[in-house]
């Protein structure tokens, strides 16, 4: 990458040049692709929080005399930039407040996903014995059943609501982080670090603060920014279907979901909230790509 | 190597520090079919010693005698199956936590793998301290006086307390972990093949701190390792251990010059001498040992010994004293006294 950086003269723009101290420090000069994609997450976390301050129209909105209007840059007016829908919404207003819900529901999912994930993990590997043998299993039965269909009946059976949808997708990949937390503290407990601050006496607790979790913290990272937009596919995957985020509320893969009907006559409608995904899910992949090499002390 | 065997041989007080009576660990293997009863392991098969204060006992065997448990068994790292360790007046296999933790400052591990010992995310400084932190010994001021001057004691210079571990080199490593061991001055240190994975030069370094610690803060070492050259350095006594059980146990010059049990000739003769006409004298050792899971009958090491005869091969030989403190475990040792020396420059 570092020889692509010296033939890129984009690279100048891209990363600017004020702080060059701060580039320096995070390892990112001739990172240009790590650059844009770091640009690019901050950019929708930008839009979600603070999207709603340049929001033209309520995403609710419709104007019946204006349907299916295209965008700008297919010979539409500015009135709608990115075009209308099938109820003459605005797409620009329902994608900030799309990417809104979605980037909470991706980052909730994540956290509830890792934390419940890694701990059960940790258990298992302090516990061992029937402890684990249960844990186990259960992962096993997760991994084995397509976790599509094990969402599709909870929110068919149990009822939907956003915080039962968050519940569901961030369960989605705990079994991930369960086998993963669970084999590095396994191996971490038996390294002669840990025997030897076992000996001097100190707590398990502390050993696990201090000693193992800080050994395996990166790897986790990793793991959630691998699933990360794992989760953010699967919520746009449920809201596609139907049974994911409802109306009024919106969700990117609930406008992809809309968009499908009108695929060939409007695809702006479909085209405009699948570039968003497919843009974040490739920056995160890219950023954890890297994070796990600046994470590892013994690479710097 | 400098000898240190002579200086410290009078220094050693014949109050013993730790009291190893019938020790036994067992393992249990893995299970072979579903309903198949689990195997069980001897590695640790009655080891009886003492370790007097000050001295250095060296531990040696082939890899799998239980060296490496004996150690941890000992500094209670492990629960034994049965047999007790006598530490300072107290079973320490029966402490409840409180005195543990106390009894726990006394008696310190030195790993074989440096790098392994040292927790890759904090630096150096920070993990020689953290002992003190965890023994609230002192207050901040007071702990990092005392890093520094165990770091000056172990010959490293100060700027690199703020490193990694990975930034060290092995020999430097090796005396960090040194560092943190006796930073609590403990009583008894056990060094668990603390060298072995040193070049040859710095474990000469490395013996030769450890021997210089020792006089000056007065430990008592249990050495455990599979180089005999390097334990008759530092060892006023040497255990020679096979398949979970000390067959030989005598003061160093004794046992190097005079080895009783059969197996330990083999192992003295197995060191590498720097004479290419010294080859044809040595005695041999063949085949592998036994399984641990699967011990023979009679003496273990029966299947291998030159000696062996059928009541080898169904009584197991006591552990009696032989001559004056020299202990061995063979039915035949009496006839081997004096018996053609092995070889050793």
């Amino acid at each position: 990458m570092s020889l692509q950086h010296e033939t890129t003269p984009a690279t100048g723009q891209m990363t600017p040049t004020r702080q060059p101290s701060l580039i320096k420090r995070w390892g990112l000069s001739g990172e240009w692709l790590v650059s844009s994609a770091l640009i690019y997450i901050g950019f929708v976390l930008f839009v979600a929080v603070f999207g709603f301050l340049f929001q033209p129209y309520p995403h609710t909105q419709t104007d019946l005399f204006n349907q299916l209007a295209p965008p700008v840059f297919m010979g539409g007016s500015w009135t709608n930039i990115l075009g209308t829908d099938n109820l003459g919404r605005d797409v620009l207003s329902r994608l900030i407040k799309g990417v809104q819900l979605s980037v909470l529901i991706g980052v909730i999912g994540t956290a509830i996903g890792a934390v419940l994930g890694s701990f059960l993990g940790i258990v298992a590997a302090h516990f061992r014995g029937w402890i684990e043998e249960v844990l186990m299993m259960l992962v096993d039965v997760q991994v084995s059943l397509p976790f599509i269909i094990f969402a599709l009946a909870v929110l068919a059976f149990v009822g939907n609501s956003l915080t039962i949808l968050i519940i569901v997708v961030g369960i989605d990949g705990w079994e991930r982080y369960a086998r993963l937390s669970r084999s590095m503290v396994l191996s971490a407990n038996q390294k002669d670090y840990v025997l030897a601050v076992r000996s001097l006496g100190l707590s398990n607790f502390k050993i696990y603060h201090r000693h193992v979790l800080p050994n395996i913290m990166g790897t986790l990272i990793v793991q959630a920014t691998i699933n990360l937009p794992g989760v953010i596919l699967l919520e746009s995957t449920l809201s596609f279907l139907g049974l994911g985020v409802q109306e009024p509320m919106t969700s990117l893969g609930q406008i992809l979901g809309v968009g499908r009907d009108y695929l060939i006559l409007a695809p702006w409608i479909a085209v405009a909230p699948g570039m968003v995904i497919f843009f974040l899910t490739l920056s995160i992949a890219i950023v954890g790509d890297w994070l796990r090499d600046r994470l590892d002390p013994t690479l710097k | 190597m400098k000898k240190a065997i002579d200086t410290n041989t009078k220094a050693v007080k014949p109050e013993i520090l730790m009291e190893v009576r019938d020790l036994v660990r067992h393992f249990i293997g893995p299970r072979t079919s579903f309903f198949g009863k689990r195997k069980i392991a001897h590695a640790i098969n009655g080891v009886s010693f003492d370790l007097y204060a000050g001295e250095t006992l060296g531990l040696v065997g082939e890899s799998g005698c239980g060296k490496s448990t004996t150690g941890q068994l000992i500094l209670n790292l492990m629960e034994p199956t049965s047999g007790s360790v006598t530490f300072l007046g107290k079973d320490i296999t029966t402490l409840n936590k409180q005195e543990w933790r106390s009894m726990r400052r006394e008696m310190q591990l030195v790993f074989q793998n440096p790098l392994g010992a040292l927790n890759p995310r904090l630096t150096i400084g920070s993990q020689i301290r953290e002992p003190l932190d965890i023994h609230n010994v002192g207050d901040a001021d007071g702990r990092n006086a005392i890093v520094l001057e165990m770091f000056e004691a172990v010959s490293l210079p100060p700027h690199l307390l703020e490193r990694y571990p990975h930034q060290l080199s092995g020999g430097q490593q090796q005396r960090v972990v040194i560092a943190r061991a006796l930073i609590i001055s403990p009583k008894l240190v056990v060094c668990d093949e603390s060298v072995s994975a040193l070049d040859v030069s710095v474990q000469a370094q490395v013996v030769n701190l450890l021997v210089d610690l020792q006089k000056k803060l007065g430990l008592t070492y249990l050495f455990i390792t599979h180089d005999l050259s390097v334990v008759r350095h530092i060892s006023n006594r040497i255990a020679v251990m096979y398949l979970g059980r000390i067959v030989e146990l005598a003061d160093s010059e004794t046992l190097l010059e005079n080895p009783l049990h059969p197996y330990t000739r083999a192992l003295i003769s197995a060191v590498p001498v720097p004479d290419p006409r010294a080859r044809a004298s040595r005695a041999t050792i063949k085949g592998e040992p036994p399984n641990p899971f699967n011990p023979p009958s009679g003496c273990a090491f029966n299947a291998r010994c030159p000696h062996a005869d059928d009541k080898c091969r169904t009584v197991l030989p006591d552990f009696r004293e032989l001559a004056e403190k020299h202990m061995v475990a063979c039915h035949h040792a009496e006839a081997l006294v004096g018996n053609q020396k092995p070889n050793l420059s």
